[in-house]
C-alpha cells in the first residue's frame, strides 16, 4: 500500500467518525480555508472546512446541479463558486442527495475577510444556522516583500507588520473564548506551545521532501499522488499520526529515488499546476506522461506546507499562528507574493510548463494571475492559461484542455 | 459659467480638470479616507477612481497594463491603471487607496506591482493603502488609529506640513457645510447626481459656492430606490427620471459619505460607514439596505459583472421588497458606460415592474 492509499485509508475513517459525531449532534465548526485551524484543532472541536466541502461536493459531480439552483434562487451568475457551493448545497437543502447526508448546522463559523465574498457567505450560513459567526480582519500587506518566504519563517514580524498581528492575535482570543465555552475546557498556552511546535516540525519534513522531488533528476511522485500525502496530514497537522504519515512520506519518496522508481520512466518535461485543485476531473494530472513524457510535477501544496507554514514561535505561540494565517491566502494569489514565488518555485523544481488555473469567477483567487504569467514566461517557462473552476465543471471542456495543453507541450518537445 | 454648467464641468472632467492652484493634489480611490486630515494638511483630495467621461471615448490604452489585467479586474481599477501607467496622476502629490473599496486593493496592488517592476515609464506620486477597517472593536479601534498615525505620518513627508488642530476643526467644519448643502439637494435625478459628485473634484469650498444659489427641480411618482455596485454616472437617474422620483441611491457614488462629526470621533465615524461593502460583520450593510429601501415602491438592482458581494443581498432584498407589497427589478448586470440599448431595455424592464 502506498502512502497516498494510507493517508486515504485514514482518512476516510476520520471522516466516518467525523460524520458519526456530527450527525449525532456533536458541536462542530464549519471554517474557511485560510483561518487559524490550529485553534479547533488543538481544542478539539471537529471542523469541516468549507472549501473541503466544496471539493467533497463537486467530486460527487453535483456542483451543476447546485449552481444551477443557485441562479433559480436569485444570486447572479458571476457570484465566486468555491467558497459557495457549500452554502448553496446548504440553502437547497436536499440532504438526502448530499455526500453525508448533507450537513447539520454548525454550531460555531469562522472566515477570514481576505477577499469581499468570505465575510457575506459565512453571514448566509449564520442567518441558516444561528451558529456563532468569528470573523477575522484582514487588512493587507501595504509593503510586501516580494521574497516573503525568507523573512516568513523567522523575520514575520516585520514582514507582516505589528499591529496587523496585534489585531489578528486580539481576534483570535474571543474565538478562543468560544471554543473554551463550546468544549468546557481551558485554552492550556504550554500545550498550544508543544502543539505548534510539533506542527513546525512537520512542516520543516515536507520542506525535505519538497526539495527531495525537486531535486530528483526524474519525479519520484506526481501531484496526484502527492496531494494526499501532504493535504491529509496538513488536516490533521501537529497529530502524532500527522508526524509519523510526513515521516513516512519522506522514507517512500527516498526509497523511490535511491530505487529509481519513477512516474514517468521517459519524462521529458516537466510540469507545475497553478492553483487549486481541479477536484472535479483528477485524472487529467497524469494526461500528458505517455504521450509527452510530461509530468506534473508540482501543486503549491507540498511546498506551502514550508514557505507558507512554518513560524518560528519567540516564545508567543499564538503570535505565530498569527503570523502564519494573516496573509495566508494572500501569498499564493497576490502580486508581488504570487509571482515572485512561483518563478523561484519554477527554478527550484526545474519546471518547464505551467498550466495555470485562472478561475474568473474566484476573482480573489484570479487575480495576480497575469503577472504570475508573465513572471514565468520571463523566467522561461512556457505558461497555459485556463479558464475555468476549481468545482464547477460547466466551463470545462476537457478535450480542448488537453489540446491546449498538447500544443505547447508539442513546442516543449520540438526545442 | 452658471453654477451649474461649473459643477457639470467638474463632474465630467473629474481628476483631469482639477486646477490645483500651487497645493499638493492627493488622489483617493474609494469612499471611508479622512478627508478633512488631507485638507488640514494642506492637500487637495482629488477621487481618482472615476475617471474622466471622455476617458470611455480616448482614454489611454498601455499594453504593461493590459499584459496583467485579467479580463475579470474590476474596471475602476482597469481604467485607473491605464491612467496612472500613462502618467494622468504624475502631478499628483500621493494616492490613497481605501483596502475596503471593492476595487481598491487590485488598483493599489498592481499599480504598486507595476513599478516596482520598472514597468512604467514617469515616476508619478506616492501611494499609500489607507487599510482602515470599518469594524466596531477595541481590536479594530486600535487598528484604526495605527494606520491614521501612518497616514499622518505618510502625509507629513508628502506634504511636507504638520497635522494642526485648528486646521482639522476647520476642515471638518467645512465638510460639515458641505454635507449639509447637499443633502438638501434632491435625492434622485440626473442634475442632483451630477451636483453632488461634481465635489469630488471640488474643494469643499468652492463645492458649497456653486451649491448655494442651485435649484433643482424634485421629481414625482412612485418611489424608485437604486441599489447596487458603484456607478458613477446618473444613467439610472436618466432611465428612471420618465416614472418616478428616486428616494434612495445607496450605491457607490450615489449614496452619502460618512459624516465626520469632530476630530475626535472622525475614525468612528468613518469606520462606522455601514454602506461600505466591507463593513463587518456584513448585516451592518444588510441593515442598512434594506431600511433606506423600505420606502420604495421600486427597488432597482443592478450590478457590475464582477461583483463578489452585493449579489449576496439580492434574494432577501427581493423578499423583503415583495413581502410589503413593493416589487424588485432585477436589471442584471450593468457595463461599465451602458449603451444606449442596456438603458433602454432597463427602461422597459422598470416600466413593466411598475405597470
Amino acid at each position: 500500500m502506498t502512502g497516498a492509499q494510507t493517508a486515504t485509508a485514514y482518512q476516510r475513517d476520520w471522516l466516518k467518525g467525523l460524520r458519526g459525531q456530527i450527525t449525532e449532534g456533536k458541536p462542530y465548526a464549519f471554517v474557511n480555508a485560510d483561518t487559524p485551524h490550529e485553534l479547533f484543532h488543538f481544542m478539539d472541536v471537529p471542523m469541516v472546512t468549507n472549501q473541503w466541502w466544496s471539493a467533497v461536493i463537486s467530486a460527487k459531480q453535483l456542483a451543476p446541479h447546485y449552481f444551477d439552483q443557485m441562479e433559480d434562487m436569485g444570486f447572479h451568475p458571476h457570484l465566486p463558486r468555491y467558497s459557495s457551493l457549500p452554502l448553496i448545497a446548504q440553502l437547497v437543502g436536499d440532504f438526502v442527495a448530499q455526500p453525508w447526508g448533507g450537513l447539520p448546522a454548525p454550531s460555531i463559523l469562522c472566515a477570514r475577510s481576505s477577499s469581499d465574498e468570505h465575510p457575506r457567505i459565512f453571514q448566509r450560513w449564520a442567518e441558516l444556522s444561528g451558529a456563532d459567526l468569528h470573523l477575522l480582519s484582514a487588512p493587507a500587506t501595504p509593503d510586501p516583500a516580494p521574497d516573503w518566504w525568507v523573512q516568513a519563517r523567522s523575520d514575520w514580524e516585520g514582514l507582516y507588520g505589528s499591529a496587523r498581528l496585534d489585531l489578528m492575535v486580539a481576534e483570535m482570543k474571543p474565538l478562543i473564548a468560544s471554543l473554551e465555552r463550546l468544549t468546557g475546557r481551558d485554552f492550556d498556552p504550554d500545550g498550544f506551545a508543544a502543539y505548534m511546535a510539533r506542527i513546525d516540525e512537520q512542516e520543516r519534513l515536507l520542506d525535505d521532501v519538497a526539495d527531495l522531488i525537486a531535486r530528483s533528476d526524474k519525479c519520484p511522485m506526481g501531484i496526484a499522488e502527492q496531494m494526499p500525502n501532504v493535504m491529509i496530514p496538513q488536516w490533521h497537522r501537529g497529530s502524532d499520526w500527522a508526524l509519523d504519515r510526513v515521516r513516512a512520506f519522506k522514507t517512500e519518496v527516498e526509497n523511490r529515488i535511491d530505487a529509481g522508481n519513477v512516474v514517468c520512466p521517459d519524462e521529458r518535461i516537466r510540469m507545475m499546476w497553478i492553483g487549486a485543485g481541479l477536484w472535479f476531473d483528477t485524472s487529467f494530472y497524469r494526461a500528458f506522461e505517455e504521450s509527452h513524457g510530461a509530468v506534473f510535477a508540482w501543486s503549491m501544496y507540498l511546498p506551502f506546507a514550508a514557505d507558507g507554514y512554518i513560524r518560528a514561535d519567540h516564545g508567543d505561540p499564538l503570535r505565530a499562528l498569527a503570523a502564519r494565517v494573516s496573509a495566508m491566502n494572500e501569498q499564493l494569489h497576490q502580486p508581488p507574493w504570487v509571482n515572485e514565488w512561483l518563478v523561484k518555485e519554477a527554478r527550484r523544481w526545474r519546471i518547464d510548463v505551467a498550466v495555470m488555473l485562472v478561475p474568473e469567477h474566484d476573482r480573489f483567487s484570479g487575480y495576480g494571475s497575469y503577472f504570475a504569467r508573465e513572471a514565468l514566461k520571463a523566467a522561461g517557462v512556457r505558461v497555459v492559461e485556463i479558464h475555468s473552476d476549481m468545482v464547477d465543471p460547466r466551463d470545462w471542456d476537457r478535450t480542448t484542455v488537453e489540446a491546449q495543453v498538447r500544443a505547447v507541450l508539442d513546442e516543449v518537445g520540438a526545442d | 459659467m452658471s453654477s451649474y454648467a461649473s459643477l457639470l464641468k467638474a463632474f465630467e472632467e473629474r481628476a483631469d480638470g482639477v486646477v490645483a492652484n500651487g497645493k499638493p493634489l492627493v488622489g483617493v480611490f474609494g469612499e471611508g479616507v479622512p478627508v478633512p486630515l488631507i485638507t488640514a494638511m494642506g492637500g487637495v483630495v482629488v477621487d481618482v477612481k472615476a475617471p474622466p467621461l471622455a476617458d470611455a471615448v480616448d482614454g489611454p490604452i498601455e499594453s504593461v497594463v493590459s499584459k496583467v489585467t485579467e479580463p475579470f479586474l474590476d474596471p475602476f481599477a482597469a481604467r485607473f491603471l491605464h491612467r496612472f501607467a500613462a502618467g494622468s496622476f504624475d502631478r499628483f502629490a500621493a494616492l490613497i487607496f481605501v483596502r475596503d473599496d471593492v476595487a481598491g486593493l487590485a488598483a493599489y496592488q498592481y499599480a504598486s506591482e507595476l513599478r516596482r517592476q520598472g514597468q512604467l515609464t514617469t515616476k508619478g506620486p506616492r501611494l499609500h493603502l489607507w487599510n482602515m477597517l470599518h469594524t466596531k472593536s477595541t481590536a479594530a479601534e486600535v487598528f484604526n488609529q495605527a494606520e491614521q498615525d501612518g497616514l499622518v505620518r505618510e502625509l507629513q513627508q508628502t506634504l511636507g506640513a504638520q497635522c494642526d488642530s485648528n486646521a482639522l476643526s476647520a476642515a471638518i467644519a467645512s465638510e460639515a457645510a458641505r454635507h449639509k448643502i447637499v443633502g438638501e439637494l434632491p435625492s434622485g435625478g440626473q442634475e442632483a447626481f451630477i451636483a453632488r459628485n461634481a465635489g469630488r473634484w471640488l474643494t469643499a469650498d468652492a463645492h458649497n459656492d456653486l451649491l448655494a444659489d442651485l435649484s433643482l427641480h424634485k421629481a414625482q411618482g412612485p418611489k424608485i430606490a437604486l441599489t447596487g455596485t458603484a456607478c458613477d454616472t446618473p444613467v439610472l437617474h436618466a432611465v428612471c427620471e420618465a416614472y418616478g422620483q428616486i428616494i434612495a441611491d445607496v450605491q457607490d457614488y450615489g449614496r452619502s459619505a460618512p459624516f465626520i462629526h469632530s476630530a475626535e470621533s472622525m475614525l468612528a465615524d468613518l469606520a462606522g460607514d455601514g454602506w461600505s461593502l466591507r463593513a463587518a460583520p456584513p448585516d451592518r450593510f444588510t441593515r442598512a439596505l434594506h431600511k433606506a429601501t423600505e420606502d420604495a415602491d421600486l427597488v432597482v438592482v443592478s450590478v457590475d459583472e464582477n461583483d463578489d458581494a452585493f449579489g449576496w443581498e439580492v434574494p432577501a432584498l427581493k423578499r423583503a421588497t415583495e413581502d410589503r407589497g413593493a416589487r424588485l427589478v432585477n436589471l442584471g448586470f450593468r457595463p461599465f458606460r451602458p449603451d444606449a440599448a442596456w438603458c433602454n431595455a432597463a427602461s422597459a424592464l422598470i416600466s413593466e415592474a411598475l405597470a
